[in-house]
């Protein structure tokens, strides 16, 4: 498959440098080409990358091959239908005159340029609204860069009234001060958030509203922003695991998943069967879980309570299971590289069995509850539509691009983990409403338990961890006994899974969306880079188009509705 | 005027004015461990005195000690204090004072003198209501207005959108049923429902109207401000729209109109439709004349109710756990023995009533009496039906709301006169 894209890439730019890493085509442009290269992948037809995935840099300050500019653009890009992943790379000279944006391609290049402005300093010509983004507006230097020192801390105070922003805003929906005095009536603004009780965490939603209709909208995050990408570049690679658990909090299994799955495809590890199959049974009942969390937060919005009590309960009680796995309730930190932090208990077919009739009765009864609910209906059918070429304008992935009737998952189209010997569908929506979105998660629910049941008749027996002494830590009798053992025990604990040089982009169909991560490594056991990219940083870009138009009582659905998981997005 | 005549008087408003307020308690209690109920949890349990849970109605004892005690804050944005502080009370009074005119029982004969049972005998009845009822509208706007909060004037305008929309065919719904009764009198209504029709079907409103019934009932909802019309607090949306900024005694307040405004409600949807005090098939009339047998009857049912509600508390009052010496058991014998002494206590009056005051005043008290448990248990069954639905349904959105209310009940209330008018007037 790869020799195919990288031919298909090679012929379309025969003067680029290309080369196939893992599944996905790296190519290298100079920041004259990046117009044209940028728009042909995406407008060729024989190409078709509709998705821009993530936008990111690398600063090769420290770097030890020498490079050929400090800074390096990234634009990794999809092709859902070809199932093609091309990673742009542009070395970036100056960042102060910076490269050209993308902006005008794909909506989702705004959020990713600005993170990218934020992280690493590197302008954009021509971003309409480049500004920071996960940082305070107040925050000096580029924390991401090698010479920002981790613990150079700054207090920052202000707040960021973003009258210019929303006022922009409100422009280009048409709306001025002439309008508003025609009329005789006031815009009012509204902050919801960043402490409302319908961020279920900390976002800052300001609104623009005639009545109670939002006429313009534009977002403020990173209230959550804690630097998990500067942690993961001090620490080893199986140092991070624990990191990824605070991501997407309501799926932490799915993190660890991801980013095992991340450092052991460039390691070209196969894990043993019974590890994958582990991986699969408790991914599928994370992906149930995280979608009850949402569903019971979205219902609460509604107002329909006694529905949070109904799914939510069943998350409650999966937490037993889950701390008798893996010793903890929320953060699971699960997997290691090269296999799982240890096997299943004995017993934990009942449990599981058990679990999961309770989680198909809390949903069934909540679906009584909403199925046919006229109220139901109203408040979500047709509102917050966001068509399917939006949301992969806006780079959506997951459960809220399916329910916008894009068929695409990475479960299918790019199995890993034997996904392709499930017999399993994905829902699909037709309009990109609330009420697709809804029910796309609700399905999901059914067809994971479903999995998670296949699964469970075909697990294996074996060992959970690669017989690799470079990778996995040694039995404790070798570690005891025997010279070697300890030596490999000391060298991965002091030094980590050492990895080869050199850079790669992984993904993995996590409870949101695509997750992947996008790694530098200089060849050390530490990562040089660990670039996330968040399936809800980018459904959150898109916000704004899905509610202007709408009331508030449906933008505050809509939020939960895409599932918000602020660890995730502000990282 | 006779010592008889003010003692009735004491009676009557006491009986106005304390027993919403005591169904407060009821409410607060019954709609936690009714929402508790319908979401597969406990609700709240563990607030005693002494171990003595009373099934967590020593919770709303706890709420309310640490309510009285909370600081009075008014934030100091606020310009207009004084219609800060005065929009709670407007709620919470217009509740309790539009309950004054619901008859609790029949009217009571003692002697040549007649009494109607209502806490203010007034002859306007459901005029007032709707008169008072209305007015509690303006405490919710006062309230998000001065509270100087966009949340709170979003809370305010929702409130008075709706409350606009919701009284015309709750006020449409009450014309079809005058052109029945024939009367705006509350109690006459109530008598009304005593007869019965085709000689053996209670003729109660909820027969006679079954389209204004609901039509009232979902507006009755609306006005009470309860899900699936509370909007104008929406939680999740404008955080707690219009009592955003009140706390303590002041949020008590607010807090403690709604419940009243939803016994009250429920009061007058008991009154309106279901008969009021009316014991089906036997009204005052016939309890009269049959005091004795009732008065047997009642005394012989008495203890089988006592039997199961004793069977009740010892299965359900035990620790869900093995317990050495469960408390619990311990607490339950207790309440078992009260229900008995309640039992007994209640057979010794009807045991005094038989042997000496049969006949005469008394038969008159003893129907009174057993009118006003029929009321007070059918209102806390239309309580127990707000409840139902509160947790049942997810709330409207604004605009739905209105459409709800201005194309579809307006129209159908319209009818709803229409068909009635002809009918009785076909009849007559």
């Amino acid at each position: 498959m790869n020799n195919t894209a990288l031919e298909l890439i090679q012929g379309a730019f025969p003067g680029a440098a290309c080369e196939a890493v893992i599944d996905s085509v790296v190519i290298t442009v100079q920041p004259a080409e990046v117009e044209k290269t940028l728009s042909r992948l995406k407008n060729e037809p024989s190409l078709d990358f509709g998705l821009l995935l993530d936008v990111t840099a690398i600063d090769y300050l420290d770097y030890p091959t020498k490079q050929e500019a400090r800074f390096c653009v990234v634009y990794t890009l999809r092709s859902w239908a070809k199932n093609l992943v091309v990673q742009v790379r542009i070395p970036v000279a100056d960042p102060e005159v910076g490269i050209p944006t993308a902006t005008h391609l794909w909506e989702s290049a705004n959020w990713g340029e600005r993170e990218t402005f934020d992280q690493y300093g590197i302008h954009f010509q021509g971003h309409p609204d480049l500004r920071r983004i996960l940082n305070h507006w107040q925050f000096e230097g580029h924390p991401l860069r090698k010479d920002y020192v981790i613990d150079h801390r700054q207090v920052c105070y202000e707040s960021d009234s973003l009258e210019k922003e929303i006022k922009a805003r409100l422009a280009l929906k048409g709306v001025d001060d002439a309008t508003m005095k025609d009329i005789n009536t006031e815009i009012m603004f509204l902050n919801i958030g960043p402490a409302h009780p319908a961020t279920h965490g900390a976002i800052r939603i300001l609104t623009a509203l005639d009545g109670e209709t939002v006429v313009a909208n534009v977002n403020e995050i990173g209230y959550l922003h804690r630097g998990f990408e500067k942690t993961a570049e001090q620490r080893t690679y199986n140092q991070v695991i624990p990191l990824t658990d605070r991501l997407n909090y309501c799926s932490s299994m799915m993190n660890n998943v991801a980013y095992a799955k991340a450092v052991e495809s460039w390691l070209g590890i196969e894990i043993t069967d019974r590890a994958k199959f582990m991986r699969v049974i408790l991914s599928e009942f994370y992906r149930a879980l995280d979608h009850l969390v949402c569903l019971a937060a979205l219902f609460v919005d509604m107002g329909g309570l006694t529905n949070y009590w109904y799914l939510y309960n069943e998350k409650e009680s999966a937490y037993d299971l889950i701390s008798r796995l893996t010793g903890a309730r929320l953060t699971s930190s699960f997997t290691r590289i090269g296999g799982m932090y240890r096997d299943f208990y004995e017993g934990w077919e009942t449990d599981l069995e058990n679990q999961l009739q309770a989680i198909e009765k809390g949903v069934q009864d909540s679906l009584g509850l909403v199925a046919k609910n006229r109220i139901v209906h109203d408040r979500s059918q047709g509102i917050c539509v966001l068509p399917g070429d939006r949301a992969l304008q806006y780079g959506f992935t997951g459960p809220n691009l399916r329910a916008s009737g894009v068929e695409f998952d990475l479960r299918k189209d790019s199995p890993y983990y034997n996904y392709d010997a499930f017999d399993f569908s994905v829902p699909v929506g037709s309009n990109g409403d609330l009420y697709d979105r809804i029910m796309v998660r609700f399905e999901e629910i059914f067809q994971s338990i479903s999995i998670v049941r296949q699964a469970m008749k075909m697990i294996p027996k074996g060992p959970v961890n690669v017989a690799d002494n470079q990778v996995c830590l040694p039995p404790k009798a070798e570690v005891y006994d025997n010279i070697e053992g300890l030596a490999s025990h000391f060298k991965l604990v002091f030094e980590g899974v050492q990895t080869p040089a050199g850079e790669w982009y992984d993904s993995f169909e996590a409870a949101n969306g695509e997750l992947g991560f996008h790694f530098v490594s200089d060849g050390s056991g530490q990562p040089y880079k660990c670039k996330v990219r968040p399936p809800c940083f980018y459904t959150m870009g898109g916000f704004h188009e899905m509610v202007e138009g709408e009331m508030i009582a449906d933008a505050v659905i809509n939020l939960s509705s895409i599932n918000i998981i602020g660890g995730e997005l502000d990282r | 005027m006779t010592s008889l005549d003010i003692l009735l008087i004491i009676v009557r408003v006491a009986f106005g004015a304390f027993v919403p307020l005591c169904f407060v308690a009821v409410c607060v209690w019954m709609e936690r461990r009714g929402a508790a109920f319908f979401q597969d949890r406990s609700g709240p349990n563990r607030a005693n005195i002494m171990g003595f849970r009373a099934g967590g109605l020593i919770q709303n004892l706890a709420d309310a000690v640490k309510l009285f005690f909370k600081e009075d804050i008014i934030p100091g944005h606020i310009k207009h204090k004084f219609y800060f502080v005065l929009a709670p009370m407007i709620v919470c009074v217009t509740a309790l004072v539009s309950f004054a005119v619901v008859p609790f029982a029949d009217t009571l004969v003692l002697g040549d003198r007649e009494y109607v049972m209502q806490a203010i005998p007034m002859d306007i009845g459901i005029l007032w209501f709707l008169a008072i009822a209305g007015f509690a509208v303006y405490g919710i706007i006062l309230a998000g207005w001065s509270s100087h909060n966009k949340y709170g004037v979003l809370g305010g305008l929702r409130s008075a959108a709706q409350v606009i929309s919701y009284e015309i065919p709750m006020g449409l719904a009450i014309i079809s049923l005058l052109v029945v009764y024939g009367t705006v009198n509350l109690s006459e209504m109530a008598q009304f429902q005593g007869q019965l029709l085709f000689g053996f079907i209670p003729m109660w409103g909820v027969l006679l109207q079954p389209l204004g019934v609901i039509i009232f009932i979902i507006a009755a909802f609306a006005e009470a401000n309860r899900t699936p019309f509370d909007l104008a607090e929406g939680e999740s949306e404008i955080v707690a729209g219009y009592h955003v900024e009140y706390s303590g005694m002041k949020f008590t307040i607010f807090f403690m109109g709604e419940y009243v405004a939803m016994f009250t409600s429920s009061a007058i949807i008991v009154t309106l439709y279901f008969g009021g005090y009316q014991i089906p098939w036997f009204n005052t009339a016939t309890l009269l004349k049959f005091a004795v047998p009732v008065a047997l009857l009642v005394m012989a049912a008495v203890p089988v109710i006592g039997k199961f509600v004793a069977a009740w508390i010892r299965k359900n009052n035990v620790s869900h756990y093995d317990r050495e010496n469960d408390p619990r058991v311990r607490e339950a014998n207790v309440y078992i023995k009260i229900v008995w002494g309640l039992v007994i206590l209640v057979e010794a009056i009807f045991f005094l009533y038989l042997v000496f005051a049969s006949g005469g005043a008394a038969d008159h008290i003893l129907v009174a009496l057993l009118q006003v448990c029929t009321f007070l248990a059918k209102t806390t069954f239309m309580c127990f039906v707000y409840v139902w639905v509160r947790w049942t349904l997810p709330r409207f959105r604004y605009d739905q709301l209105q459409k709800l209310g201005w194309n579809i009940l307006l129209p159908l209330s319209l009818l709803n006169i229409f068909v009635t008018s002809a009918i009785v007037v076909a009849l007559s």
